[in-house]
């Protein structure tokens, strides 16, 4: 038997298969790249799951996040409360204002002046009406940026550091909605959490805050699951409930998820938020796919 | 030989690279899937499995001894076991399900007869649902009688009791000597497991009530909620824990969830669990099915306390299908637990288990037995409440239709439960309770926290 023939032969044979093995196992980390741990949905997958929510009824019209990375949960707590501080800025001082703890709720304190309410929960949430905010000459417009700048530098004081969602005009209202995100390494805590207003030229109309205090990581890092997958799982989830024509995607964000607990501590879970029709939110987990319940 | 070598060790090389991407390609480079429902088989088991003969079987007997005496079988005793067995075995038989006729006798049987056993069921369960729950099919859909007593003559001859006065025949075949064929040598040791009929005609008695013949002296106990391990209890709910997170909650319960289910563990041992994505619409489910299916579920999630019965099981009809509730109530020999919420609390749909609730006690003596007032005493003031009176239709006569000892919680501090003995008696449908010592009317259990004093509301 002539050994050296036959194992030229075998060589060239596992240098095929070698190389055959190798194109698959190429075409299948392309296919999945959270695979691989971090990584970039491709392109041609981008297209092919805007063509096919299409058909399930969502218009995609933000670009879907190409990201694919391993994170882990994350520990959040309630911030002790900063209520005082914020009516004082909310009343601009504390004159002629009135603090009252109603009976028989938990930790609920209300601050009155007027028509002026600001009620600072149990929960850490902090809401803020004033129906009738003082006219002023200049139009919010040129109000919105100086307003921004203002609250996150005072917020950044308090230990909040917040960062901008969205910006809205409500054009028939000539007001301004404002989204504010509080941020861990980049990624906001979505959920009942951030700040929301309603800007008029006059000052505030209404406030929501819930400040939060993220602690750190919690449990080892996992991959998460591709926006193209959670999206197709809420258009699936979607399917069959819409009106006929197709619902707008406006909004479509990797975030930790903070749902409203009665609880002082706990660990948020990486969502992928999706913002469907102009306000609904959608949180699906980026770990398990499923919807957030 | 040198070039030889060269190409064995490349060769070898690419065998080894080979079978390493074919591994890679084999199990796949998907992140791990979504977890399932039902936990890997293995699963850390906390309490113990029950077959279903266990959860419905009676909670206890009474053996005639003749000249109107009876004695008061427990679950937990040697004669109640023997006599309970063949009769068990039985019932699990095809053949004993084949009867086609269920016709009600003109009258009823001579249950005074020496040797004859009444067993007593926990729940009056129509006798298709026993058939289908314990040969683990459905069988013909036919409605049979409900089944309150089984009754078993020294002649072996078998009856079913409604509950409303009606016996029917049932063939269950027995073979060789009666259960009872002894009860006419045979007394029970403790004269306190020595019943008798009601005295006097007034008030009227369901047929099967019966009261003890001397003085019932019963201690007080002490419950404590069990406290599962949370590591090991988790574990039972959540397939993948690297996906599962806590949330602290301010009254110090603790959630784990992973967005879809959550698990409430509270500091007093109390365990509730749901799984609301579950409800979406599905097929309706038998009843049988919906049994099996919680019964599993606890065998798997907690386990069973040693000794609980089946108390309720209502169907819910929803806009999302068919809900089952199913709870548990614990028992302390033949005596029931009563205490504000169920042993064991169950919301079975076709999707699965999506409610669970677990408040499981351990009980302990807590002062010594002390004879309990005679419940007839008690009879006359009930029986001219206007709450009673009220629940009675025009002209209807007050029956009692069940008469037995209990032990009634009252919760004192965070985990722990004083069990005192009280009297429940059954009229006209609902349940009225009397402290067993001292026969002051009480709440329905959990109706009125501290309970006493509440008067004669019905349970």
């Amino acid at each position: 038997m002539d050994w050296g023939r036959a194992k030229n032969i075998l060589l060239i044979a596992f240098l095929s298969l070698n190389l055959f093995l190798g194109y698959r196992l190429h075409q299948e980390l392309s296919r999945y790249p959270a695979a691989a741990g971090t990584g970039q949905v491709s392109a041609e997958d981008l297209a092919k799951t805007e063509e096919h929510l299409l058909s399930l009824g969502l218009r995609l019209e933000t670009p879907i996040p190409r990201e694919i990375v391993a994170l882990p949960l994350l520990r959040v707590r309630l911030l002790p409360s900063n209520h005082r501080h914020m009516a004082q800025h909310l009343f601009a001082g504390l004159k002629g204002v009135e603090i009252i703890r109603p009976a028989g709720t938990e930790g609920e304190i209300l601050y009155l002046r007027g028509g002026e309410e600001l009620r600072a929960y149990g929960n850490g949430i902090l809401s803020y009406r004033n129906p009738h905010p003082p006219p002023a000459s200049s139009p919010p417009k040129e109000r919105v940026q100086e307003w921004l700048e203002d609250f996150i530098a005072q917020q950044r004081g308090f230990g909040q550091e917040l960062g901008l969602g969205e910006v809205r005009e409500l054009i028939p209202e000539e007001k301004y909605f404002i989204r504010l995100e509080q941020t861990y390494q980049g990624r906001p805590l979505v959920g009942s959490a951030g700040v929301e207003v309603l800007l008029t030229a006059g000052g505030i109309e209404f406030f929501w805050q819930r400040p939060l205090e993220p602690l750190g990581p919690a449990g080892q890092e996992k991959t998460i699951i591709p926006a193209t997958e959670a999206l197709l799982r809420l258009a699936a989830l979607h399917q069959g409930s819409g009106t006929g024509s197709p619902t707008p995607v406006g909004e479509i964000t990797l975030g930790y998820y903070n749902k409203l607990y009665d609880a002082q501590e706990w660990e948020a879970v990486p969502v992928w938020a999706i913002c469907t029709g102009g306000d609904q939110w959608h949180y699906i987990n980026a770990f398990t796919g499923e919807l957030e319940l | 030989m040198r070039g030889e070598r060269i190409k064995t060790i490349i060769l070898i090389l690419l065998v080894g690279l080979s079978m390493a991407q074919t591994g890679l390609l084999w199990y796949g480079l998907r992140p791990l899937p979504a977890p399932t429902l039902t936990p890997p088989p293995g699963q850390a088991q906390l309490g113990e499995e029950k077959e279903t003969m266990d959860l419905i079987t009676p909670t206890r007997a009474f053996l005639s001894l003749g000249e109107g005496r009876y004695a008061l079988l427990s679950p937990s005793g040697e004669a109640f076991g023997a006599a309970w067995k063949r009769v068990a075995a039985k019932l699990r038989q095809e053949e004993t399900w084949l009867q086609r006729e269920w016709e009600p006798l003109p009258q009823a049987p001579d249950l005074e007869l020496p040797g004859t056993y009444q067993w007593e069921f926990p729940l009056t369960l129509r006798l298709d649902y026993h058939r289908d729950l314990l040969l683990s099919q459905p069988g013909p859909a036919r409605e049979l009688p409900p089944l309150a007593h089984l009754i078993l003559s020294p002649s072996k001859d078998a009856y079913v009791h409604d509950g409303e006065g009606n016996y029917y025949p049932f063939l269950l075949g027995m073979a060789g000597a009666a259960p009872g064929a002894e009860a006419a040598t045979w007394a029970p040791e403790d004269p306190g497991l020595l019943y008798q009929g009601p005295q006097g005609g007034d008030p009227s008695y369901a047929p099967g009530v019966y009261l003890p013949a001397g003085e019932l002296s019963l201690p007080t106990l002490k419950a404590v909620v069990e406290k599962l391990p949370a590591d090991s209890v988790t574990g039972t709910f959540f397939a993948d824990m690297s996906l599962v997170r806590t949330i602290q909650e301010r009254d110090g319960a603790l959630i784990y969830t992973d967005g879809q289910r959550a698990l409430r563990l509270y500091p007093s041992g109390v365990l509730e669990y749901g799984y609301p994505s579950l409800r979406a619409k599905g097929p309706s489910l038998p009843p049988a099915a919906a049994f099996e299916r919680g019964r599993h579920f606890v065998d798997q999630h907690g386990g069973w306390p040693a000794e609980v019965r089946l108390s309720t099981i209502r169907v819910e009809n929803r806009p999302d299908g068919q809900h089952y509730q199913l709870t548990y109530r614990q028992y302390e020999g033949d005596i029931p637990l009563l205490l504000p919420a169920p042993a064991l609390s169950l919301s079975v749909h076709s999707g699965g288990v999506t409610d669970y609730g677990r408040q499981v006690v351990t009980t302990y003596p807590l002062e010594a037995a002390q004879a309990l007032v005679d419940p007839q005493e008690l009879l006359p003031e009930l029986l001219a409440s206007p709450a009673l009176q009220e629940n009675l239709e025009e002209g209807e006569e007050a029956v009692i239709s069940a008469l037995y000892p209990a032990y009634y919680g009252q919760a004192v501090g965070e985990r722990d439960y004083i069990l005192k003995p009280v009297w429940v008696v059954k009229v006209a449908g609902q349940e009225y309770y009397f402290a067993g010592h001292g026969g002051e009317a009480l709440s329905s259990p959990g109706a009125q926290e501290g309970g006493e004093g509440h008067g004669l509301g019905p349970g």
